[in-house]
């Protein structure tokens, strides 16, 4: 059989309630009251699509041997580069070998649910033994409407394979039309948006049908025998009213997750469908579904390695991770919404030499270091000649990756004057439990958070934006975490 | 085999602009204004200068690079000249290289000297330093700043050694206070008014637990010496010549940042460049037999944690012994007569030279308010980067054949 | 423990080398039955050797009054008796008091 053999998520740790948006811009939108419930997930100013769909792997890849990828698809609407494989530049991050076939699926929020189809179909001809689909998205929006109150950020991971299969794939169907809800053209920032009426009415509420209707024709099953039924859709009142139409009762339909972090693009369908699998048992039938410019239906059945599953954080772990802006002015200056004044002193910035870049790639964009085959001295940044003062040896190194080690916090401050979007600026030196050490800026923290001992774990990062050239760099931050028996949160 | 330098370079002649804000001139003005006094001092012209050492740091934003700013500003004869950088240990850099240059018998007569022009920027502070480190730091050093890793230096040390929070700000603050007395009587520095301790604890922190007294901040200057041997010294009637005894360097190899010993509460190199220099000037008991210092108080951590690398305090312990005024100008080993960085700011290329100045001054018995009674020996340490990654050297003077 | 505070002249710049700092402010803060007093200020690293020190507000907090200018230091400005506060919780209470009261980026426990 083949299916998902390991899920992984990432939600990022901000969230904005959505009553401050309400009260910073409900004078101007008073509409958007009708939308105000619970809070949206947003990035940390270091992150992105690309970032968060790192993250969403690597928490995938727990308990797999990533050594047995062979494919590696990112699905997003909101990629840094049109040019430059991105999928590749995860790829790198998650230090993966060069036999992996890498692709971005984009331009529509079913891009996650495609990949997903065109992925088992590559299992099931036999070309492919396990693929790793992520899909992520940072949807950009303009503020006090409704759409910046529906959408969040988020990214999710899905391993496929045959061994081991926690949910078993039974089939699916695509239906694809050129229906334009909306649109975002090459180079603009912002989608542009049709009428809401007519996006529910001809839109979701007659393509959703039409594929998930022929996926149980297909199959041969009613909607009675799905145990839970996963697509976005957030039109409230349309969601359950496509649902019943197929045949679901309220109980079988997966929530949109409006409340706890709103709809994260194309990553969606698989942030909904893991919310499921996170709660589901054996045998469950679960339906997952992909919105955008048509529409794809997959159906999975749950088996009893769900119960064998290594821990991961996934979307439950990420959803109970959270800190709150403390303003909506914040989040505007995070959106790049409100022009302020970053000063002189931020106006330095190189041009960035990819010589350099693809010479050191696997360090920069991987973490990996050195160990000395000499004597064992893990080391970082990856040298020449061993770092150890009675060794020496000279290029006797093997790979050694840093990304998912423990460390912690050797020495640290918080940096009033460093030119930074969220002073004060953290950093210190963290050093590894099995060796070496680095120097790191911190993130998802605030002073408090942080003490000489503290436990740390990394994440990859955005780290500059040359916005001369448009290149957007990457590199990996340390997050303190509390120390908790038995369970990793973060501080 | 080699016998080190104590001894074989005389000082002849030393010369200081003075420091400040100094919108009124440029790297050229500032570097005449040095040497100027310093040809009169040495009772020299400037057809007997043989051999020149620049030395600035930042030279983008200042003098422009290679030797030819100081050949071109003091019209030397086309003679050989060199630029040297070591970072903030620049200044001591070029009077090394001229201390070398005579005590090797290749000329008779040298000079070194430091200058950094650091307003003309635009912004208060030194240009960004990860921009200019190459293209591969670029791609991942961290967004640091001088205060900030400074900062973890005094976190660790606090840490390592348990004092209590209030207790290390009061020592820092202690360390400021007594260069601020000494600032205020120095017509030369930037900076000259005393300050309390409670004001100096009152300040915002910078860059936790370093506050705004604990930094020291930019500033334009020139310095500059002229060195020669004790037997052209003699030679040219010169009495009771200052000369010098040690002078050392020793810079980090990665094992800080990299390996997995180091406890990031020490400066490795001023430990080991130190010991090497009281060997060099055959110093057994430095708290003893140092009457004065200038170190490198970048930040008031710093100069704390450097009284125990030179082994001036025990370990652990420097922080008692500031705030029992062990440092003051009236104390066992007085530090930072002449103000220190705190009062003279940090123009890079020059502080080394600078603080050699000072040490010359109290020796000859010139240094006015701030005269220190009898004086024997004046180390001068200068510290370059930052504790995990560093180059530090120190220097010793005194009086020839003492 | 008693500590003794000596007033700002409110308005007056301290400067040191790297920037400077003025108190425009004292107030006294009401908690746990006591009251806690805070000065008010402005500073900024314009002149320090990195970073955009373009300035910041914050508040120390001197500590729970016991006795308001009881006397008078040699350089003219009065004397309070105040006793420090170290309790992380009070800290942490104190912190969220002053937010209450004025915009600022740093709360420093003297």
């Amino acid at each position: 059989m083949i299916g998902i053999t390991h899920y992984g998520g990432y939600i990022p740790k901000l969230r904005l309630d959505r009553m401050q948006i309400c009260q910073a811009m409900g004078w101007f939108a008073p509409a958007i009251m009708a939308v105000a419930q619970g809070e949206r997930s947003v990035c940390n100013w270091d992150e992105d699509a690309l970032s968060m769909a790192v993250e969403a792997s690597r928490d995938c890849l727990k308990g797999a041997n990533k050594a047995n990828v062979d494919a590696l698809y990112l699905c997003s609407t909101t990629l840094p580069y049109a040019d430059r494989q991105n999928a590749g530049i995860v790829k790198t991050a998650l230090n993966m070998g060069d036999t992996v076939l890498t692709a971005d699926f984009t331009s529509a929020l079913k891009a996650g649910t495609t990949a997903l189809t065109a992925a088992f179909d590559a299992l099931a001809g036999g070309q492919k033994k396990n693929i790793l689909v992520t899909a992520s998205d940072k949807r950009e929006t303009k503020g006090a409407y409704f759409y910046e109150s529906w959408f969040g950020d988020g990214a999710a991971s899905l391993m496929l394979g045959s061994e081991n299969v926690i949910a078993e794939y039974k089939g699916s169907y695509s239906v694809s039309h050129d229906f334009p809800d909306h649109f975002r053209g090459t180079g603009f920032k912002y989608d542009y948006m049709w009428e809401e009426r007519w996006v529910r009415d001809e839109g979701y509420s007659k393509i959703v049908p039409q594929a998930v209707g022929g996926l149980l024709n297909k199959l041969g099953m009613k909607m009675a025998d799905v145990t839970k039924f996963a697509f976005p859709c957030f039109f409230k009142a349309e969601h359950l009213k496509i649902a019943r139409t197929l045949g679901a009762a309220p109980d079988q339909v997966v929530d949109n997750m409006h409340e706890v972090c709103g709809e994260t693009g194309a990553a969606h369908p698989f942030v909904m469908f893991i919310s499921a699998l996170e709660q589901a048992k054996p045998h469950d039938k679960i339906l997952m579904a992909g919105f955008g410019q048509g529409c794809d239906a997959l159906l999975f059945e749950v088996t009893d390695n769900i119960t064998r599953l290594s821990p991961r954080k996934g979307v439950k772990g990420c959803l109970a991770d959270r800190r709150q802006f403390p303003s909506y002015e914040k989040y505007c200056k995070f959106r790049d919404l409100i022009k302020v004044e970053m000063g002189i002193r931020a106006e330095s910035g190189a041009r960035t030499a990819m010589t350099t870049l693809w010479r050191k790639r696997k360090m920069i964009t991987g973490l990996v270091g050195a160990r000395c085959k000499k004597c064992g001295t893990p080391q970082w940044p990856p040298p020449q000649i061993c770092v150890n003062p009675s060794c020496g040896s000279v290029r006797q190194f093997e790979d050694y990756e840093f990304a998912d080690r423990k460390g912690r916090v050797l020495t640290w401050t918080a940096d009033m004057l460093a030119v930074s979007w969220e002073p004060p600026t953290v950093y210190g030196i963290v050093q590894f439990d099995e060796g070496g050490r680095m120097l790191l800026d911190f993130t998802d923290c605030e002073q408090q958070d942080v003490k000489v001992g503290q436990p740390v774990r990394l994440s990859f990062r955005q780290r500059y934006f040359d916005k001369d050239r448009g290149y957007q760099g990457y590199f990996w931050k340390a997050i303190p975490v509390r120390e908790e028996a038995g369970k990793e949160a973060s501080a | 085999m080699a016998t080190g330098i104590k001894d074989k370079v005389a000082i002849i002649g030393m010369g200081c602009s003075r420091f400040g804000e100094r919108w009124d001139v440029g790297p050229e003005e500032l570097m005449v204004e040095a040497y100027e006094e310093c040809l009169q001092d040495a009772g020299l012209e400037t057809k007997d200068i043989q051999a020149a050492w620049l030395g600035t740091c930042i030279d983008e934003i200042n003098s422009g690079k290679s030797a030819l700013p100081l050949t071109l500003a003091l019209r030397l004869p086309q003679i050989p000249a060199t630029r040297t950088e070591n970072f903030c240990a620049t200044g001591t850099e070029a009077f090394r290289g001229a201390a070398y240059a005579v005590a090797s018998g290749a000329y008779d007569i040298c000079l070194a000297l430091g200058v950094e022009k650091l307003k003309d920027t635009g912004y208060g502070g030194l240009p960004d330093l990860n921009a200019n480190a190459g293209p591969l730091n670029w791609l991942w050093f961290p967004n640091l700043t001088a205060p900030g890793s400074f900062a973890m230096l005094a976190q660790a040390y606090a840490a390592k050694y348990k004092v209590p929070d209030d207790e290390l700000k009061s020592a820092m603050a202690h360390v400021s206070a007594k260069s601020h007395a000494n600032g205020a009587r120095n017509p030369k520095a930037h900076l000259r008014a005393a300050v309390s301790v409670d004001r100096i604890m009152a300040a915002p922190i910078i860059a936790h637990p370093l506050g705004l007294f604990d930094c020291c901040g930019v500033s334009d200057g020139a310095a500059c010496a002229i060195v020669t041997t004790p037997e052209i010294a003699k030679g040219l009637k010169k009495k009771d010549f200052v000369s010098v005894k040690a002078l050392q360097l020793a810079l980090s190899n990665g094992e800080e940042l990299q390996y997995n010993s180091w406890d990031g509460t020490s400066f490795v190199t001023t430990s080991k460049c130190g010991e090497a220099a009281y060997k060099e000037a055959g110093i057994k008991n430095p708290r003893k037999e140092i009457s004065m210092m200038e170190v490198h108080d970048c930040f008031s951590i710093t100069e704390l944690v450097t009284m125990e690398d030179l082994h001036i305090s025990e370990r652990g312990k420097a922080y008692k012994d500031v705030v029992a005024g062990v440092f003051n100008i009236d104390g066992e080993v007085p530090c930072q007569v002449d103000g220190g960085l705190k009062c003279f700011g940090h123009p890079i290329g020059a502080s080394g030279l600078r603080m050699l100045y000072e040490m010359y001054l109290q020796l000859h018995g010139r240094a006015g308010d701030r005269q220190l009674k009898d004086p024997k020996i004046g180390l001068t340490h200068n510290l370059g980067g930052f504790p995990f990654m560093n180059i530090s050297c120190v220097a010793i003077v005194g009086k020839y054949g003492v | 423990m008693t500590k003794e505070y000596v007033h700002f002249e409110l308005g007056a710049e301290v400067r040191s080398i790297g920037g400077y700092y003025t108190i425009d402010k004292e107030a006294l803060v009401p908690h746990n039955g006591r009251e806690a007093l805070v000065a008010f200020g402005y500073g900024a690293a314009d002149t320090s050797c990195c970073g955009a020190g373009t300035g910041c507000r914050f508040a120390n907090v001197v500590g729970y009054l016991l006795a308001w200018k009881t006397g008078e230091a040699p350089n003219g400005l009065p004397i309070s008796q105040v006793e420090p506060i170290r309790d992380e919780c009070v800290q942490s209470a104190i912190r969220k008091l002053i937010a209450s009261i004025e915009p600022h980026c740093q709360v420093n426990f003297l």
